[in-house]
């Protein structure tokens, strides 16, 4: 059992500058949790108070129901790997991962076990004598995790492993952690910086920015039901779009901005209503954009004419950009349809998929 | 074209200050030992100047090692045409061949009287009957005594010889404040050759006999110098460097002993130094007979020096009895000719007086071994202070190599 | 028509222009006196003596002959054995010290570093009074009731005095370059180690010593050549007693050629020495190479 709970966990360096801000979080035994946000929001910090690394100024840290706040990171029994791989460079592999092992005094038939299967399992068999400067970056990955399987830790701590790799690597590797995660039956916890790593590799990710937890929730989730108007325009690629508008009442209530204005559909009017004569946030995906001319659906709203800006035909899809409200807004078709630049067409919005928020907190409005 | 612009100049300046070394005028060089001794030198050259003002000449002091730059300035042909000369360094210097012999001035001046100087100190410069250069003055080992701890160990009277000094240092020898330690040595002594050799001629022995064989190992040696050492074993005599001082004569100043053996120079020293010290002066006391060691330095010239006449003239005043006179004014040395003596009130003067009988029967420490020579002994005295070597043994040891590097 | 130089050409010459001067001094001041000796060490070269014939290697035979030498060969030897270990191993572990987030670093880091620049004649003579009779030394032994001699007389403390003297002065500056060296080695990796489970100590001799391995090795060399040369200490502190236990073959060299000016004798016993630094310095690099992977 690994069940990793944070309560009210702060972090402030110097008496000043806060890093962390009351986190609570709860990760279950064999789950794959992703911490990301932006630079800077406190991912790597919190991980590495998870492993020791960085003291807790604040709060309690529980593994398997334990408070480790004082334990040193080799009594928590957890493994990490680092953004550069942080092998020991004058070691073999074999020695790397048998490090740890040795200062346990872990007896030498049984750590000649593990490295082998460790080795095995990441495909490392035939590299045991090389040094790490004889190895590409992504082979010295998997001797990073392979350093930490060899440990059995209860927890596997990765501080953006796949920073350091090229795109097509990095693809391969996301897939083999997958692999990895369910081969081993282990906590993972996970630090990133990249949404779409966050969003094919984890079950509950936990979104973070400036020190804050945004909102903890399982991927698709998160997509569909972003907390505030950071998660929804941090999860999701292209972002989703944010157009500034009043809430007005006329014949309908109507969402009203200088260059896009419709009537509320039925199914949020009763919402809308809420926020008469008030200025809020519109945020919607560019998937929920669809050009009226060619669809006639009863759940889009009415028309509204805009004049294409950018194409990016990308083959399966169609990116169409244009301006409103000074904003640039991200259409995605899958129509096969030719567009042109200058272009005027009418285009509607999936009335199921609009999102209002806050204007000042940014918090979702529901 | 850049490059030449920048060159020019330098060059011009380059080859200006080389022109403007002009004709230098005669050298006289001197070690620098102590403000008050340069000091004296120089009036004794102004005299020099009023009395020959029509000889132009350069005072350079050379600080520092005097020995060692010297001869590098010989080497290289830019020594000054008149400088010290140390007694026991003359056979080295003798025997490099680099200094102008003088018997040629000598003869060609009637009015030197070469019998008024001390026959010893005139001969350490004389090799084969050439004379090399004459002394300028001469400064013999005598006891310094502390009056008031004396007094305080009831002697009124000076050790006369060998016995009475080790009873005498004993009686001087105290632990004042009972702590196992002694504060008050009856003597101190130093381990080097110039210090032990009074002993050695005391016992009829020598160092290196007039056939060029060394005495270092023959029994009057090795009793005399046993004997020596053995004031230190016993505790009756320290060392400098035991006490913390550099030399005997700031242990001597500082009261840690109440006899030393030194030379002339010790007297301002201790006005200068240790004002408050009641000290007076007593032959050495006598071994099998009398004997002590006297340190003299002359004037020489080297061969090639191109003032050679101007240097004789200078020689001639500064050991005259004229100047002889004006630099041994303040008994920092002993005046070398008799007459000066004589007429300057030496043998009537309480400390004076017993300098200058000490004359009568000091050997200037004529050996005939190159520096290295000397220093090996030293090693030798080294290694008998202060790993307690035997002495014969020190001496056997160390014989052939003195032998190696003998003059002869 | 003549051409005039390109522009490439212009550089190229300014560049060996400026470098004319000190090549000219270098070889002048260096290449020319390591020849002449070489060459001075086959004749009876006295500054005194106007005569001075070739003597083949018979200066060389003296010198192995010469219980004096011989002497110093030993001392030196002792003296790299004793002072080369000592100091790298406690540079090193200074620089590790001054590593950690200790609190008074910038402080200790000065004080460390300071008998290094200063220079060896003022240490020298500080340390003159400190190992005296009655000084400083003996007065903080006596204060743990042991009683002590008078260090640089003492022919079995002379040179030990004077190597302590040595590591005091010049691990400072050691200390320096092995603080450079470790703080090339990524946090990242200690940071593994720590999770791995080692200690401070361990972390030490198992990443920090084989990582810092490169710059060992630089000070090792220049610990050693520093070693075979040492000289102002003994000149001003010992002049190579008492009974030549303190001196040294750089010693011997100066005294030779300078206070007895035999310099023939002298550049031989120098060139002896070359070739003893240099054979040390082919050894180590062959068995013991910088590279620690």
């Amino acid at each position: 059992m690994a069940r990793v709970e944070l309560k009210n966990i702060n972090k402030i360096y110097d008496k000043k500058v806060t890093a962390i801000s009351d986190a609570n979080i709860v990760i279950e035994d064999q789950e794959f949790a992703i911490l990301v946000g932006p630079s800077g929001c406190g991912k790597s910090t919190l991980l590495r108070m998870i492993a020791g690394l960085e003291s807790i100024t604040s709060g309690d840290l529980l593994i398997d129901g334990v408070r480790v706040n004082d334990l040193a990171p080799k009594d928590r029994d957890i493994a990490m790997v680092f953004q550069n791989y942080a092998l020991y460079p004058h070691m073999t592999v074999f020695d790397n991962m048998a490090f740890g092992l040795k200062l346990r005094k872990t007896p030498k038939k049984e750590i000649k076990e593990r490295v082998h299967h460790a080795a095995e399992i990441l495909g490392l068999t035939d590299l045991l004598k090389r040094r790490p400067k004889a190895m590409s970056g992504g082979q010295r990955q998997r001797v990073a995790i392979g350093r930490a399987i060899v440990r059995q830790p209860k927890v596997f701590l990765f501080d953006e492993p796949l920073s350091n790799l090229d795109a097509k690597l990095r693809v391969q590797m996301r897939t083999e952690i997958k692999r990895l995660h369910k081969q081993l039956e282990t906590t993972i916890i996970y630090v990133t910086h990249d949404q779409t790593e966050a969003m094919t590799m984890g079950n509950k990710i936990i979104v973070l920015d400036k020190g804050l937890i945004q909102q903890i929730d399982s991927p698709m989730r998160l997509y569909n039901f972003p907390a505030n108007q950071f998660v929804a325009g941090f999860i999701g690629s292209p972002n989703m779009n944010f157009i500034e508008g009043k809430i007005e009442k006329g014949n309908r209530i109507l969402f009203k901005s200088p260059d896009i204005t419709f009537s509320i559909p039925e199914n949020l009017e009763t919402l809308a209503s809420n926020f008469l004569n008030q200025e809020i946030i519109l945020g919607f995906r560019p998937e929920s954009i669809y050009d009226q001319n060619n669809e006639n659906v009863a759940w889009l709203t009415e028309k509204v004419k805009i004049e294409i800006d950018v194409i990016e035909p990308i083959g399966a899809e169609t990116f169409i950009y244009f301006q409103a409200n000074g904003n640039d807004i991200c259409m995605r078709t899958t129509s096969n349809k030719e567009y042109y630049t200058g272009q005027s067409i009418h285009i509607g919005f999936d009335t199921t998929r609009l999102y209002f928020f806050d204007k000042k907190t940014g918090s979702i409005l529901r | 074209m850049k490059h030449l612009i920048i060159c020019i100049p330098l060059i011009i300046v380059l080859a200006l200050s080389s022109c403007m070394q002009g004709e230098k005028p005669m050298r006289i060089s001197s070690w620098v030992s102590s403000p008050a001794e340069t000091k004296m030198f120089r009036n004794t050259l102004d005299s020099f100047t009023i009395a020959h003002p029509e000889i132009v000449f350069d005072f350079e002091p050379i600080p520092g090692n005097y020995s060692e730059k010297l001869q590098l300035m010989l080497g290289t042909n830019t020594g000054p045409d008149l400088f010290f000369l140390k007694g026991y360094l003359a056979p080295s210097y003798i025997s490099f061949d680099i200094l102008e012999p003088i018997n040629y001035y000598i003869e060609a001046d009637s009015s030197i009287n070469l019998d008024d100087f001390f026959p010893p100190l005139l001969d350490a410069f004389n090799k084969d009957g050439i004379q090399y250069g004459l002394p300028k003055d001469f400064a013999p080992y005598v006891l310094f005594y502390n009056k008031a701890m004396f007094k305080e160990a009831q002697l009124d009277s000076m050790p006369k010889n060998w016995e009475e000094l080790e009873y005498f240092a004993q009686q001087l020898t105290k632990d004042k404040d009972n702590d196992g330690k002694t504060d008050q040595f009856g003597l101190v002594i130093e381990p080097s050759t110039e210090m032990l050799m009074p002993f050695v001629y005391q016992n009829e022995g020598s160092f290196q006999s007039a056939d060029g064989k060394l005495g270092i190992t023959d029994p009057s040696f090795i009793e005399a110098l046993e004997f020596y050492y053995g004031l230190y074993q016993k505790g009756l005599a320290t060392i400098p460097t035991d006490v913390g001082q550099g030399w005997n004569g700031d242990t001597f100043g500082r009261e840690q002993a109440a006899m030393c053996f030194s030379g002339g120079w010790l007297i301002p020293f201790l006005k200068l130094s240790y004002p408050d010290v009641d000290w007076g002066v007593a032959p050495l006391p006598m071994g099998k007979t009398k004997a002590t060691v006297a340190f003299t330095t002359a004037f020489a010239m080297p061969k090639s020096s191109k003032f050679k006449n101007d240097a004789w003239q200078m020689m001639n005043y500064l050991t005259g009895p004229k100047g002889m006179k004006i630099w041994t004014q303040q008994g920092l040395a002993l005046p070398s000719r008799k007459s000066v003596a004589e007429k300057n009130g030496f043998y009537d003067d309480p400390v004076y007086s017993v300098f200058m009988e000490s004359a009568e029967y000091a050997s200037t420490l004529q050996v005939e071994i190159s520096e290295r020579g000397f220093e090996e002994i030293s090693v030798a005295l080294q290694a008998i202070f202060f790993t307690g070597k035997k002495p014969l043994e020190a001496m056997e040891n160390i014989k052939p190599r003195i032998e190696k590097y003998s003059l002869r | 028509m003549k051409k005039g130089l390109s522009d490439r050409q212009k550089q190229t010459r300014s560049g060996y222009l400026f470098l004319i001067f000190p090549i000219i001094i270098f070889g002048i001041f260096t290449i020319f006196p390591m020849f002449f000796a070489l060459f001075i060490s086959f004749y009876d070269w006295n500054l005194l003596i106007p005569d001075k014939p070739f003597v083949g290697l018979a200066n060389y035979i003296e010198l192995f002959q010469d219980e004096v030498f011989l002497i110093a060969t030993k001392n030196t030897i002792i003296y790299a054995l004793g002072v080369v270990p000592v100091q790298t191993i406690l540079s090193l572990f200074l620089a590790f010290l001054m590593n950690q987030k200790l609190p008074g670093r910038g402080f200790f880091r000065l004080a460390f570093y300071l008998p290094a620049v200063t220079a060896s004649v003022v240490t020298s003579t500080i340390f003159i009074w400190i190992y005296s009779k009655p000084g400083l030394l003996n007065y903080l032994l006596s204060l743990a009731g042991i009683n002590g001699t008078d260090w640089l007389t003492n022919p079995n403390t002379a040179l030990l005095s004077i190597m302590a003297l040595n590591v005091w002065s010049t691990s400072g500056y050691f200390m320096i370059t092995f603080l450079a060296g470790l703080q090339n080695i990524p946090a990242s990796v200690y940071e593994a180690a720590k999770i791995d489970g080692a200690s401070a100590w361990t972390q030490f001799w198992k990443i920090t010593f084989p990582l810092v391995r490169p710059v060992t090795y630089f000070v090792v060399v220049l610990s050693l050549i520093g070693c075979f040369q040492v000289f102002d200490q003994v000149f001003i502190m010992s002049q190579g007693g008492p009974v030549n236990s303190t001196t040294t073959m750089s010693f011997f060299v100066y005294i030779n050629s300078f206070k007895y000016f035999r310099l023939g004798y002298g550049a031989a016993s120098a060139i002896i020495l070359a070739m003893i630094i240099y054979f040390v310095t082919v050894v180590q690099k062959r068995y013991f190479p910088p590279e620690p992977y």
